[in-house]
């Protein structure tokens, strides 16, 4: 159990933070996405759902390349910052921003779309500027998609094994999140604690996705 | 003072669908904007708001340009007020949100008509509270309507603004509107496909029909000119009220030197100059004053003109009463064996149930 704590407060953290960041990248994506008549959004499209149809390893492998100090962003970081991207804990921040992308930004460009151009049009006819206009309009209509892109977000952070694996390696308190662990203690014949680690990933899941079901009950959709 | 004018000329076309024309417009008192459904009447609201993009149209408000073929002014910069014909309320706020939500954004400087006098106007205390979603399409369109007023508008423009709210309230509320926008010197344009909302409300109407845009007509003319495009024809008398009698529950009204009675005790003050909406069915002619009949109000009126509705019984009679314009429509049997000319003196007998009114 000594190897568990830090495992659980390192995945915490990494998905913590991973949600935040994409937040910021992700809102202005979505919200492109979902207002664009520009002819290259469905490429652009195609490239955020990515990470949800390629095997993890080979998000893995494309990120070890570019990440490893050898590769000029790898060489990059470690000249300003002192450490390797590869196996360290910004290095799986940086990669848990890439497969995660799209748990973010199709929830937020549904929500987004689903806000309609009546009432942004309503509210520029009474004064509203661009930025005022999403404040005061997109982002209250829009609560369920910022709930269920941050739950999404957070959650797959939180389950990812394979990139993980392949760029942060397995390093206690460095880059041994919670599925690496409990990979390991399976590998080593530790049922028992592999037993609490999943069954506390089942019930934590569970427990996260069911107050997201109920908050978007408190939230119907606005449309119309 | 030089007066101001709204300058349009458009070429807009979307999916197939073409808007052209172009319109000076007087930017005072209410202009109609009336077609038939999918005339383009919307188009032209949305193309004035700044709601189209990539049209080409050129659009100068004043001396301001809002759109040329270099440039477009966004919506929120044009200082405009939209009422939608399908309300487009807020679903995240209350109804004083929404009113809150223009209040906040109106330009400072012009003094627009207060908060309380819209809500007074428009009836929207009892609904302040509440939720949008929960509200009536009438009242839905009523708070549109203020929450457009809230926004202290250069020009308002109203599309069908109230066609969910019913008849009587409408029938109150469109002269009391009138009224505000007056005194607050805000242009309006009014899109509606009822010739008595127009005839009650609009001073001049532009005609659209088939993606083109009509001419500019004074709402008296253009009422004399609906025959033969499916509307009723009619016209509009101005009068004063002279009188009221409780007894006979009737309110006399002067006209041209005569006078004429209206069933019903109109609630304007005596001297109030009124606008009566009189349909050509309505009308029937003598060439005598016969004085065995039911029908009590009659004006003497010159022949101006006879108008055959080939393809029906009737025809068209203009009327001249006093320089006032009056259509009538009659069979063409009574006008052979009457034989009616124009020049000839005869007299208009108005069935008073035809007549509306509305406090000018």
């Amino acid at each position: 159990m000594t190897e568990t704590l830090p495992a659980i407060g390192l995945t915490v953290r990494l998905a913590f933070v991973t949600t935040i960041m994409l937040f910021a990248l992700g809102t202005p994506l979505a919200w492109w996405l979902a207002t664009t008549r520009n002819r290259v959004k469905p490429f652009i499209e195609a490239v955020t759902a990515l990470p949800l149809v390629l095997p993890p390893t080979v998000i893995g492998f494309y990120l070890l390349v570019l990440l490893n100090p050898q590769s000029p962003v790898g060489a990059f970081w470690v000249q300003i910052t002192g450490d390797t991207l590869a196996f360290s804990f910004s290095g799986l921040v940086v990669a848990s921003l890439i497969y995660s992308l799209p748990f973010m930004v199709q929830p937020l460009q549904t929500a987004f779309e689903r806000v309609g151009r009546d009432h942004m049009e309503a509210a520029a006819s009474l004064g509203a500027g661009r930025l005022d206009m999403f404040v005061s309009i997109v982002l209250p209509l829009s609560v369920r998609g910022f709930v269920t892109a941050g739950v999404l977000t957070f959650i797959h952070t939180v389950g990812e094994f394979g990139v993980v694996l392949m760029v942060g390696g397995n390093i206690p308190g460095r880059t041994r999140t919670l599925s690496i662990a409990l990979f390991d203690h399976v590998e080593t014949l530790h049922y028992d604690e592999a037993h609490v680690l999943a069954a506390g990933l089942v019930g934590v899941s569970f427990a996260v996705l069911a107050v997201v079901f109920l908050i978007n009950r408190r939230y119907p959709v606005h449309a119309g | 003072m030089p007066d101001k004018t709204l300058d349009i000329d458009l070429r807009v076309c979307r999916g197939g669908f073409c808007l052209t024309g172009l319109a000076i417009i007087p930017l005072s008192g209410i202009t109609g904007v009336f077609g038939p459904s999918g005339a383009g009447k919307t188009t032209l609201i949305r193309v004035l708001a700044g709601l189209e993009t990539g049209t080409l149209a050129s659009i100068r408000f004043d001396t301001e340009t809002w759109q040329n073929e270099h440039r477009q002014t966004p919506a929120h910069k044009r200082r405009i007020g939209v009422s939608f014909q399908d309300s487009r309320l807020f679903p995240h706020l209350s109804v004083a949100g929404n009113l809150d939500y223009a209040q906040r954004r109106a330009a400072a400087g012009i003094a627009g008509p207060p908060r309380e006098v819209i809500i007074g106007l428009l009836e929207l205390a009892p609904l302040l509270e509440r939720d949008t979603r929960g509200l009536s399409g009438g009242e839905r369109q009523r708070v549109a309507l203020g929450r457009a007023l809230l926004s202290n508008p250069r020009l308002l423009l109203l599309d069908e603004p109230l066609s969910a709210v019913d008849a009587r309230r409408r029938a109150a509320l469109l002269p009391a509107l009138r009224a505000l926008l007056a005194s607050y010197a805000v242009p309006a344009l009014h899109v509606s496909h009822s010739v008595d909302e127009i005839v009650c409300f609009a001073d001049r109407v532009l005609g659209i029909d088939a993606g083109r845009i009509g001419s500019l007509q004074p709402v008296r003319d253009w009422v004399t000119t609906l025959s033969g495009t499916g509307v009723e024809p009619g016209a509009v008398l101005s009068g004063t009220i002279a009188a009221r009698d409780d007894r006979l529950q009737l309110t006399r009204i002067a006209l041209a030197g005569h006078t004429i009675a209206l069933p019903g005790l109109d609630s304007a003050a005596i001297g109030t100059v009124i606008r009566l909406h009189v349909l050509a069915r309505d009308v029937s002619l003598a060439t005598d004053t016969t004085d065995g009949l039911s029908i009590r109000n009659r004006l003497p009126a010159m022949l101006v003109d006879i108008r055959d509705q080939s393809g029906t019984p009737y025809c068209d009679i203009a009327l001249d009463i006093d320089g006032q314009r009056l259509v009538a429509r009659i069979t063409r049997e009574a006008a052979e064996e009457l034989a009616l000319a124009p020049g000839q003196r005869v007299f208009a007998l108005i069935k008073s149930a035809s007549l509306d009114r509305d406090p000018e």
